[in-house]
């Protein structure tokens, strides 16, 4: 029998000044019970050497969380496939 | 410091020169709140917005045209044809600092011509000059002609208006060097008394208290701008201006779609920011910054191919992107860039008239009006010859759909009936702008409270909200609802403060608008306001426009800070907000209640007592 190897992975995307460093997407590994908080200590870390430490985790901290599509918060568990919308900072008027 | 206003009277031709009274200069500061003061007390009572008794300010700040960054922002207002209350709006660019250096910190324009007019300053002299030869010009025509008239040692800034206000259409701008400024119909009051221009050349100092201070604290300013990455060098307003924040709003549910039906637009992407960036905008080289500006968030669009093709054009802006884009169903960034570069040639307002072509354009599509109603324009969204045609049929005030365009949203759905004011999209008769509140709370109150109606600045909170400017927490959460209106109300007097200093209010993305833009105010007026005094500027002028709006409808009061039912009735059918609808009723409790107002949004004689208003109090009450 075929074994199927499910990929843990969701995609996080960014909105904001997070997409000028980051681009508009990445791919993030996550474990069984995962949760937003994880994916975005993941990102953090990937972004650190990109960016000044303090300015990107105070970006995380403002950023607005969409997941599928709905507001989620930091504890919402995360699914392998899920879309995780990061909106960092922008302004317009 | 001591500031000098012009006192224009079109009816008798005469032109005087006055002194700002040093106490009203310290208390109103300048812009919003010095122009409310003089309207409030020079407009008679209830005299029709179209009458030679309303009158125009045209008011600067105390940091226009000096070292302060971004120092070019000045406000037009008057009683409003729109909405029958009180106007105010901004323009950027360089026509300020010109006025600023012929002398003068404003105009009061009063009366009415006999035949169109400018008006020419040049340092002590001040004129008024036939403008029968350019009665009829569009604004890009007319600043061209006014400019190669009177260009001598130095090119003469000129602020005009154009065909749709000569023609009293009633969602108009003013078009000061390529930048727009008012809403509610501003430019057509000029129309009405036939002042099509004001042309200024300056040659003198803009002079300040503290010449050293201001240095040092616009290089704080300076500095803190330059790290942004929002507001810094390659920053996000550098690369695409407020347009950056298209993906955003698209994401957080609120880019209104298809005359606000929904807050997503499938073709998000093709309108964004980045997208005007890598195409239109050359990657952000092709930048018309103002002077002293760090952000630079205008962009020039040059459209190379296509039917459009040769047309060059600042912009579009967010809000022009929007409402003539998403708004109406359109996705074609060269159409949308054109319909931008026609509502500046007619002098258009571009939020109005997307949202009311958006407005007809449903109507068109629920078979409320026909070919029959429209000149025979097929007006479906999406169709971007149609957008292109009710501009110009608009911005000439042309035809059948002409006239529906010209007459704004409210009135268009009186005219046309048929329950299409449910779906009328705007607040005490000013259309609303490119965010949907039903996806940000906040947003909802400060359209149905502002005071000039549905504004998106007055305050902004949509950043805050959806966009990441504040923490993940209460009441800055965009369905937060508890906590919002004292949020508001506290926000709303640090915007209208920073409103009254002439700096543009983009620069608070960058530097905290009181820590670093008040040592500027400082050392620019010598008037050492205190933080609470700052912001009490701001809450003055504010009280002072509410009181206008009191005095002049005889009815107006809470049922007049409401929002549309569509934002209150019919929950959003898709994106993060799907289901919600406005809960304004509890947030206008609390905005009222941290505002000193009575229940029915009335300021209390106590309230306005303590912020020195005492001359408004028989007025209203
Ligand atoms: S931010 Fe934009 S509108 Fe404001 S001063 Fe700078 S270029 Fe002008």
């Amino acid at each position: 029998m075929e074994t199927v190897v499910e990929r843990k992975e969701v995609v996080v995307k960014f909105m904001g000044v997070l997409r000028d460093t980051a681009g508009p997407e990445m791919v993030v590994t996550i474990k069984d019970n995962s949760r937003i908080s994880d994916v975005l200590q993941d990102v953090q870390k990937r972004l650190e050497p990109l960016m000044d430490k303090n300015l990107l985790s105070k970006i995380l901290r403002y950023s607005r969380l969409v997941l599928n599509g709905v507001y989620a918060p930091d504890e919402a568990e995360v699914k392998p496939g899920d879309v995780l919308m990061i909106i960092s900072p922008a302004a317009g008027g | 410091m001591s500031e000098t206003i012009l006192k224009v009277d079109l009816t008798k031709g005469s032109i005087a020169k006055e002194t700002v009274p040093p106490e009203i200069l310290k208390k109103f500061m300048g812009s919003k709140g010095l122009a409310a003061y003089y309207l409030f007390n020079e407009i008679p009572p209830r005299v029709p917005a179209f009458s030679a008794e309303n009158k125009v300010a045209i008011m600067c700040g105390p940091l226009i045209g000096t070292v302060a960054p971004s120092s070019v922002k000045f406000c037009v207002a008057t009683k409003s044809p729109l909405t029958g209350g009180w106007t105010d709006g901004y323009a950027s660019g360089t026509w300020a600092d010109m006025l600023r250096a012929a002398g003068y910190y404003g105009i009061i324009i009063g009366g009415m011509a006999e035949k169109p007019t400018y008006l020419y300053i040049e340092d002590d002299k001040v004129e008024l000059r036939d403008a029968s030869d350019i009665w009829g010009a569009n604004t890009y025509e007319t600043i061209r002609l006014l400019k190669e008239r009177h260009r001598s040692d130095i090119e003469p800034t000129v602020l005009t208006i154009g065909p749709a206000a000569e023609k009293l259409a009633l969602i108009t701008t003013v078009i000061a060097e390529y930048r727009a400024a008012g809403r509610g119909g501003v430019a057509s009051v000029l129309g009405f008394k036939k002042l099509k221009a004001i042309v200024v050349k300056g040659h003198k100092e803009v002079k300040v208290a503290n010449p050293e201070k201001l240095e040092e604290a616009a290089k704080v300013a300076r500095e803190k701008l330059i790290k942004n990455p929002i507001t810094g060098v390659r920053g996000r307003h550098q690369q695409m201006g407020t347009s950056n924040i298209v993906l955003g709003v698209n994401a957080a549910g609120a880019l209104p779609t298809r005359n606000f039906q929904t807050g997503v637009f499938e073709y998000a992407e093709d309108i964004s920011g980045e997208s005007f960036r890598d195409t239109l905008w050359m990657g952000g080289s092709r930048r018309r910054p103002c002077p002293r500006c760090i952000n630079q968030c205008t962009h020039l669009a040059v459209i190379e191919s296509g039917k459009w093709a040769g047309i060059v054009d600042e912009g579009p802006d967010y809000e022009n992107l929007v409402m003539l884009g998403s708004n109406c169903g359109v996705a074609d960034k060269n159409t949308i860039a054109t319909a931008e570069f026609l509502t500046d040639l007619y002098g258009l307002d571009g939020i109005s008239a997307g949202n009311t072509i958006g407005f007809l354009m449903e109507c068109f599509e629920k078979g409320l009006i026909t070919k029959e109603d429209t000149d025979g324009v097929n007006l479906r969204f999406g169709n971007e010859d149609a957008l292109i045609e009710a501009l110009v049929r608009g911005g000439t005030v042309t035809g059948k759909l002409g006239k529906l365009v010209a007459m704004g949203v409210r009135r268009a759905a009186d005219v046309i009936g048929q329950g299409s004011q449910k779906f009328a999209m705007h607040v005490k008769g000013l259309e609303m702008p490119a965010y949907e509140p039903r996806a940000a709370f906040g947003m909802g109150l400060c359209y149905a409270r502002s005071d000039r109606g549905a504004c998106h600045l007055r305050p902004w909170t949509f950043g805050a909200e959806c966009l990441g400017l504040a923490p993940r927490e209460v009441p800055y959460l965009p369905y937060d609802v508890q906590g919002k209106g004292a949020w508001v109300k506290t926000l709303n007097d640090v915007f209208a403060a920073v409103d009254c200093t002439g700096v543009c209010l983009f620069i608070t993305f960058g530097v905290d608008a009181v820590e670093d833009i008040l040592p500027m105010v400082n050392a620019a007026t010598g008037f050492n306001y205190t933080a609470e005094e700052y912001i009490k500027v701001g809450e003055r002028a504010s009280n002072l426009t509410r009181a206008f709006w009191f005095r002049e409808v005889s009815d107006f009061g809470r049922n007049y800070d409401t929002l549309p039912w569509r934002c209150l009735q019919e929950p959003l059918p898709s994106g993060p907000a799907k289901g919600k609808t406005v809960p304004l009723e509890p947030m206008l409790n609390d905005y009222y209640k941290a505002a000193g107002w009575d229940a029915n949004g009335k300021p209390t004689k106590a309230k306005l007592q303590e912020l020195g208003l005492d001359f408004v109090i028989d007025k209203i009450y």
